[in-house]
This record gives structure tokens, C-alpha cells and sequence, in this order.
């Protein structure tokens, strides 16, 4: 049998839930130093510091948490895998959390982790000096008391769902840092200071290289990790990540591009791991006619001048009468966006765009959680349908130019993309070409990647394609929701529905599990008919990795290194 | 009259001229402060993160006193500069002065190696070309190397890791550092040679093909005829009398390249992975990291005004003629 059939079946294998060959095969070989290529270089060793999403490469090995989020291709119901926190049970009608401890927690410098850690931890996520940028998810944390060293209660201000996954974010930092003041923090040498508690310990920062992490020999878990060594190795160019892939000089390449996966996978002694990724693109629709929204800040900031008032906050109530008198004369119809979604063959951009790496979602809910009902699905790719649902809103092509025409308003509008985000260009290309055949003229507009969320917020677009990252936490009413309409907030197209706003402020309220869920699926139900947004993609996150590399059995969305305490490298030469 | 030559009028001369350098580069500052803030964007990338509420936002931006007026923020960031405080990097969370001091020894290694190399390649390619210009010396110099110099320089180096590291696996593919250890030199000298002929192979093209010309110029002058009608060696001619004025244009053209120095090898430092200035400044860029994009672009000044002296001076050691005062 060829050696790259074998390499995709074993792949498959892994993917499955088995390490390849696990019939009879050798138990795992200790020792070994496993080198893996990410692309840009993690900015802070403190996590509370950081930017930049390979940070948590290293603090998920370093740095402890009570436990770690996972959710599975088949989906589960309790979305957490005990870490530093073995047992959790809620007291005081929901009001305070109980965590028991891992016994034999230590930190690389000797001293036990105790409940202290969680309490000092706490205050650096929400000290103004750290500016850590999820320090509100902790306004509802009263305190944390200590009972004993090995008991934690956390008390919140009110119950309501996602209490545990508020307490577990982030890692918990040791209270030996209390010496050193939060507003000393950025700039110090956190390689000397912070000790570590996870897995593996820093042992070097080769600033623009690499970072080495040693095994961690104070690890809670006796015998683990394999590893001696993981080298993080730090290499931007893409093609230079798949040639040391080829070549034997990685083990591991953290994200591949769909492409070079491709190319990889032919490849002798080299897998592609597959994981789900959290984010999707999608294109959205602005709902409120942009002059309409230039019109009413303008007013704004003029009352808000006369009145002296700082900062000039919006007005709820006069842009809820906004949205229902001056529409997007396109978009403030579900029809037309229903249409236009119908007339994009999103299947088609997953194919040509991802390489077919990736998935057209229903809904911005993550599926597999029990929040998304598994009977969603997307709208279908029909333009004859597209067609006769835009004539049915009015829109008719009476001067026979090709292009559709509404109250003299010609479907023919701008989308705003992301001038640095290949995948979306892409997909603008094909959403042009897709409603071009449906009679509307799109005019692409690229912009800046660090401009494109600041242009948003000027509402002065018709549509764009943008971004979001979907979490464990079902809360629409940050992105969806009438409340996210005003200048500050993530509602860019301000579409809102009463009974959709409804649905999910009770559904993020509650804690009646049934109560949640069943509102959710209601809120889906909505967002399917009205497509605020067309979902085009989510992706499927790639990792490619050398056969040598053993142990591996499921990958997490965030975290291409899930799990390494139990990898093992096969014995035998690091270069083919 | 010229006045006879002075060291002292030389040296005054380059005092001069980097007083008004310097000048120029506060004013290159001021100007690279307000266009990175008028830019749009946000430094601390907080527009599409939805968990940051308004009131964490402006947290933030006090955080790293992005909140006060602009002139605040030069005035703050040019006096802490006097004492070479540029802040802390966005981008790397790190101090300035320690990000860019650790990029700059890599930089200078690679971009002095490959600069050298270049220049010395480009000499002898140029004197073999003005000496033989029907020859392979001519071919190379006037055909094969302006052809390396047009190729685009990532795909030269991806050419070369293909080859070398990949097919042959002769040569390591990126780092200054095998993965996990320590620097070692001649590790190191087997990581350099790819990266460093990346640049020197196409860099030659342009030191060979002036110094060709000049040579080809010294050799029909009339003080050369002079030393023929004199006897004296033809190697001798080549080398001294005409070879040593020839190299004019080539260290004129050194000062001008010396700026690739500070940052100008970022493409070959992104493909070969070297932790060198010109990716951190291409970093700091596309992170709109304001403390070290102009803690970059102070440095990078710095190096071309002292490239541009150098180049002065070693045209005034090579030709007696720019050492006299007043030119």
C-alpha cells in the first residue's frame, strides 16, 4: 500500500479518536523535543497582557486553568474538562460557586497553588492598571472567599448562565506576583517571573525565534507530560512553515492554509489534522439608511454639546424610531435580504475559496451546542426563487439595464471588504458575480484591515463582509440586538426584531436550562427568515504534523496543542 | 585655488552636516507621528472584539494614554526619546529600546554580511568586466546579474530554501538558531549563507556594472596614458592608478545602500525567518504599533544619516580631491 494512502488513513484514525496503530502498538516513549511552527510571535508570557492568539499557546501549557472549554464535533452537554478545579457544585440558590482544588497543585518554584491564586488573580483581571480587555466578563464576580487553601467560593452579584464559564476565564496567575505592582506589569521580563503550574514551564524566549518550553517536573499529573521539550518556533511566511513541515525541520505547523494542506498531504510521513474553527464570515446588511444615521448624530452630538454632556451617549428610543422611519432603501427589507441570500452559492465559495475546507453555517450559534437546533438549515443556492421574491418586494429592471430598480433606487450598492483577508476578497468576487446574474450591481470596496471595524462603526456602509467569533456563551445580544445599534456597539447593520430582541435578553437572563434553549431555537428561527446577515463560511482550521508525533487524539477549535501533555514522538530520526 | 587638504575642515564638515540631519529627523518624526494617527484604525485593535464594552474601550486608551491630544502625546514621546525611553511595544509588549536592540545585531549581521559581500563581489565582477568587457565577465555583469537583480527577492529565497534546504537538505532553511539551542557560530554561518546570498547575488548587479564603467573611464585617461608611457605594470595599472580612483562610484553607491541596513532586508528576513529590524518594523506597522513604528523609524534615521557620513568619509580617504574643505 503507498505510504500516503497510510498517512491518510491514520489521519483518519487520529481524527477519530485513536492514535494510529494503537492495536499492539508500543506504549508511549518519554523524552524527545517536539518542534512546532506557528506563524506570528506570542506578545506576552502574561496572559493578561496579551493581543495576540498564539499567547494562549503557551499560557495553555504554563499556566493552570479551573477548566478547560471543549466542544466536540458530536456536540455535549457540559462543555468543560476539569483542569485545576476537580470538583464544582453551586450554593446559596445559585449565588456563590464552590471549586475544589487539585491536590498536589504546585508552581515550578515550589509553593502549592491555593485558593490565594484565584483570589490575586481576580484582581489583576480587573485592576485598570493590567487593562485587561475581558475584564468585564467578571462584573458580575463579587469576591472570592477561602475557606482553606483548597476551596474556593466565588461570589456573584446575581445568578444567570455562563456563571461557571465567567469564573473559568482565564488562567490563574500565582500570588507570589503581588510583589510586583499591576502598573509595573507591561514591559517586565515575565520569562524570569512567572512560574508555572501547567505542563510545561518557559525555559527560554529568543525574542523573533523561538520560545522553549521544558517539561514541568512540579505537574500535578505524575508521569505526564512525554515531551522534554516543546520548541515554538516562530515562522511568518506560510510557505516557509510547509517546507520545514516537508523537510522534517517541524513536527508540527499550528495553521496551514488550505492549499498548502493540499500539497502537504501527498507528501510521505506528513498528516493534516482537521478542527473546527469558531469564527465565521459573513456578509452583512445595514438595515438603516447610513444618511438617516448621518442625519441623527449630527443631531446628536449637537444636543449633546448644548447640554454638555460627555460622553455623548445615544439615544435608544429616538434610534428605534429611526430604524422604522428611514429603512436602508434596499436592506431594510427582509425580502430583498432573504433574496440576496438565496442568490449567493455560498457552497461554491467553500469550495473554490477554502478548498472545501470548511462548512456553510445555519446560524451564528456554534453548532454542536445545545442552544443551535440541529434541524437548521441554510438557505438553499436558488436564484429562480432569489428572482421571484425580489420582483414580489417591488424590485423590477423598468428600464431594461440589467439591473433591478425600486422607487427609482437601483439595487446596486457597495460591499466593504477587508483588503488583507484573502478568503473574504475571494468570496466578494463570487457575491459579485452571484447577484450580477440576479439583476444587482455590487461595487467592491477593500479596505484597510485596521480601518474596516472603525469604518463599520461610522454606518456609513451599505454591506460588508466581516467576522465573528462564536463562543461557548450564546449571547446574540451583543451583535443582533436593538441595544448593540448605538455608535459603540457590535450591530453594525442595527437590524433588530421585537420578538428576536425578546427572545434573547430572556434567553440570556435565565437560568432554566429548557427555558434558554427552547428561546434560542426561536431566536434561529427568526434570524433564518430574516437574514440580518447571509452566513458564508466557517472554516475548517488545518494543522499538519509529521507522523512521528503520537498521542494525539482530538483538537480543539482554540487550540491546536490541546492535549499535548499526552503526545509522544515515535522513536527513530527527526528528518526523514 | 583649492586650499591645501585639512582633517580638521573634514571633520567639521561632517559635524555640519549632522546637525542638519538631525534636524531633518525630528522633523521626519513629527510628520511619521501625525500621519500613523491620522491613519485609520485602531492601535489596540479593540474595534472588533466584541467582548470590550465602551467604558473598557476608553479604559484602554487611558491605559496607554492614547486618550490624550495629540501634541501631548509627541511632546511626552519626544522627551522620554532624549533619554531613550520610546515606551512599550503594542506589538511585542516588550520596551522599544530592548525590541529593537535585539533586532538590530541580527540586522546588522545580515544586511552588513550580505551589503559586503555584495560590494566585494560587485568590485571584482566590475574590474574583470572593464578589463574584459567582451568576456563571460561581461556577460555576468551586464546580463546574468541584472536579470538576479530583477527577480523579486522572496521568490529568489524561496528558490534557494527549495533547493538547498528541501531537495538537497544541505543548508537550513530559516533562524539564526537550531531549534531549542543556543547560538552557536558555526551553526550560525550555515544559517547566514542562504539569506545573505538572497541579497548579495541580485545587490552585486548595480556595485559590478558602475565600477565596470568607471574602470573602463580611469583606463582611457590621460594620467594612465602617463603611467603606460612610464612602463609600468599593466596588473599594476588596473589595480592602483585606475582601479583605486574607479571605486568612487562604488562607495557612493555603498553610502546609499548602507540605509538597507535598518530594515531594509524585511522581505528576506520574513521568508527566512530572522529576527531582524526590518520585520519588527513591518510588524509594528501592520499593528499599528505607534511606540515602536517610530521607535523604528528614529533608529533607521539614525543609521542612514550615519551611512551617509560614512560614505562621505570613505570617499574622502579613497580620492584626495574630497578632502579639500568646501566641497
Amino acid at each position: 500500500m503507498p505510504r500516503s494512502v497510510v498517512s491518510l488513513i491514520c489521519g483518519l484514525v487520529i481524527l477519530t479518536g485513536n492514535a494510529c496503530g494503537a492495536a499492539g502498538s508500543p506504549p508511549p516513549t518519554p523524552g524527545g523535543t517536539l518542534v512546532v511552527a506557528i506563524g506570528a510571535e506570542p506578545d506576552a508570557l502574561n496572559v493578561y497582557l496579551a493581543r495576540v492568539a498564539e499567547s494562549l499557546l503557551v499560557a495553555n501549557r504554563t499556566l493552570p486553568r479551573l477548566a478547560r472549554e471543549v466542544v466536540t464535533p458530536a456536540g455535549r452537554q457540559d462543555p468543560f474538562e476539569p483542569e485545576l478545579a476537580r470538583a464544582w457544585s453551586f450554593q446559596d440558590g445559585g449565588l456563590t460557586l464552590k471549586i475544589d482544588l487539585q491536590e498536589g497543585a504546585r508552581w515550578s518554584d515550589g509553593q502549592p497553588v491555593t485558593c490565594e491564586d484565584l483570589v490575586f488573580t481576580l484582581r489583576a483581571q480587573t485592576d485598570p492598571a493590567v487593562a485587561w480587555r475581558g475584564a468585564s466578563i467578571k462584573r458580575h464576580i463579587r469576591a472570592i472567599d477561602c475557606p482553606d487553601p483548597r476551596t474556593a467560593l466565588v461570589r456573584f452579584t446575581k445568578t444567570y448562565p455562563g456563571q461557571f464559564m465567567d469564573a473559568n476565564d482565564l488562567h490563574i496567575l500565582p500570588r507570589s506576583l503581588k510583589a510586583l505592582p499591576f502598573d509595573k506589569w507591561r514591559g517586565a521580563d515575565w520569562a524570569k517571573l512567572l512560574p508555572a503550574a501547567g505542563p510545561f514551564r518557559v525555559a527560554a524566549v529568543r525574542p523573533g525565534q523561538e520560545i522553549v518550553l521544558e517539561k514541568n517536573p512540579a505537574y500535578w499529573t505524575k508521569g505526564r507530560p512525554y515531551l522534554d521539550k516543546v520548541v515554538l518556533r516562530v515562522v511568518p511566511d506560510p510557505t516557509g512553515r510547509v517546507t520545514g513541515l516537508l523537510s522534517g525541520e517541524f513536527d508540527v505547523v499550528e495553521t496551514i492554509s488550505p492549499g498548502d494542506a493540499r500539497r502537504a498531504a501527498g507528501q510521505m510521513g506528513v498528516t493534516i489534522l482537521r478542527r473546527p474553527d469558531w469564527a465565521y464570515s459573513y456578509l452583512g446588511w445595514n438595515t438603516l439608511d447610513p444618511a438617516a444615521w448621518k442625519d441623527y448624530r449630527r443631531q446628536r452630538e449637537e444636543a449633546c454639546a448644548a447640554a454638555r454632556q460627555t460622553p455623548c451617549l445615544d439615544d435608544p428610543v429616538a434610534l428605534a424610531a429611526l430604524r422604522r422611519s428611514r429603512p436602508h432603501p434596499l436592506f431594510g427589507d427582509a425580502r430583498v435580504r432573504r433574496a440576496l441570500t438565496l442568490a449567493i452559492d455560498r457552497q461554491t465559495i467553500v469550495d473554490s475559496v477554502l478548498a472545501g475546507e470548511g462548512e456553510v453555517p445555519a446560524s451564528p450559534l456554534l453548532a454542536g451546542l445545545p442552544e443551535h437546533d440541529p434541524q437548521a438549515e441554510p438557505l438553499p443556492f436558488d436564484p429562480a426563487q432569489a428572482k421571484a421574491l425580489l420582483r414580489a418586494a417591488g424590485l423590477a429592471d423598468g428600464d431594461g439595464d440589467g439591473t433591478l430598480e425600486r422607487n427609482g433606487r437601483a439595487c446596486a450598492f457597495d460591499l466593504l471588504v477587508q483588503a488583507g483577508n484573502a478568503p473574504r476578497r475571494g468570496a466578494a468576487i463570487l457575491i459579485q458575480q452571484n447577484l450580477a446574474a440576479v439583476g444587482c450591481a455590487v461595487r467592491l470596496v477593500p479596505v484597510e484591515n485596521s480601518a474596516f471595524y472603525p469604518t463599520l462603526a461610522q454606518r456609513g456602509m451599505d454591506a460588508w463582509i466581516g467576522g465573528w467569533r462564536a463562543s461557548l456563551r450564546v449571547d446574540m445580544t451583543e451583535m443582533l440586538h436593538a441595544s448593540a445599534c448605538a455608535a459603540e456597539g457590535n450591530n453594525y447593520g442595527c437590524w433588530s426584531e421585537s420578538e428576536a430582541d425578546r427572545l434573547a435578553s430572556a434567553a440570556r437572563d435565565t437560568t432554566d436550562d429548557a427555558a434558554r434553549r427552547a428561546a434560542w431555537r426561536r431566536w434561529e428561527k427568526i434570524f433564518l427568515q430574516e437574514q440580518p446577515y447571509t452566513l458564508l463560511f466557517r472554516p475548517t482550521l488545518l494543522s499538519g504534523v509529521r507522523e512521528r508525533v503520537k498521542g494525539i487524539v482530538t483538537q480543539e477549535p482554540g487550540d491546536a496543542l490541546h492535549g499535548i501533555e499526552n503526545w509522544w514522538l515515535a522513536p527513530g530520526p527527526a528528518r526523514p | 585655488m583649492a586650499r591645501p587638504w585639512s582633517g580638521e575642515a573634514v571633520i567639521l564638515r561632517l559635524l555640519a552636516r549632522s546637525g542638519s540631519a538631525g534636524v531633518t529627523l525630528f522633523v521626519v518624526l513629527a510628520l511619521a507621528f501625525v500621519l500613523l494617527h491620522l491613519a485609520p484604525g485602531d492601535p489596540l485593535g479593540l474595534a472588533d472584539d466584541p467582548r470590550i464594552t465602551p467604558g473598557d474601550r476608553e479604559r484602554l486608551r487611558e491605559a496607554w494614554g492614547l486618550d490624550r491630544p495629540l501634541h501631548s502625546q509627541f511632546a511626552s514621546f519626544f522627551l522620554r526619546a532624549l533619554t531613550l525611553d520610546l515606551g512599550v511595544s503594542l506589538r511585542f509588549g516588550r520596551p522599544v529600546v530592548e525590541v529593537l536592540a535585539g533586532a538590530l545585531l541580527p540586522s546588522l549581521l545580515l544586511a552588513g554580511t550580505a551589503l559586503a559581500l555584495a560590494w566585494g563581489l560587485g568590485v571584482v565582477f566590475g574590474t574583470l568586466a572593464g578589463l574584459f568587457p567582451r568576456g563571460a565577465a561581461g556577460f555576468l555583469v551586464h546580463r546574468l546579474l541584472p536579470g538576479l537583480d530583477a527577480l523579486p527577492p522572496f521568490w529568489l529565497g524561496l528558490l534557494g530554501i527549495w533547493l538547498f534546504s528541501w531537495k538537497l537538505g544541505w543548508l537550513p532553511s530559516s533562524h539564526m538558531t537550531a531549534a531549542g539551542e543556543d547560538l552557536r557560530l558555526a551553526d550560525l554561518a550555515t544559517r547566514l549563507i542562504l539569506p545573505v546570498l538572497t541579497i548579495a547575488l541580485p545587490g552585486a548587479a548595480p556595485f559590478a556594472r558602475h565600477h565596470a564603467a568607471a574602470l573602463a573611464r580611469e583606463l582611457g585617461s590621460a594620467h594612465i596614458t602617463t603611467a603606460r608611457a612610464l612602463g609600468l605594470k599593466p596588473w599594476r595599472i588596473a589595480l592602483f592608478h585606475a582601479g583605486r580612483p574607479a571605486l568612487l562610484p562604488s562607495f557612493a553607491l555603498l553610502g546609499l545602500a548602507l540605509p538597507t541596513l535598518a530594515g531594509g532586508t524585511a522581505v528576506v528576513e520574513v521568508v527566512f525567518a530572522w529576527p531582524g529590524l526590518g520585520r519588527v518594523q513591518q510588524e509594528a506597522l501592520l499593528a499599528r504599533d505607534l511606540p515602536l513604528a517610530l521607535g523604528g523609524l528614529l533608529l533607521s534615521g539614525g543609521l542612514v544619516i550615519a551611512g551617509g557620513l560614512l560614505a562621505e568619509g570613505l570617499a574622502a580617504l579613497a580620492d584626495p580631491r574630497h578632502r579639500r574643505s568646501g566641497r
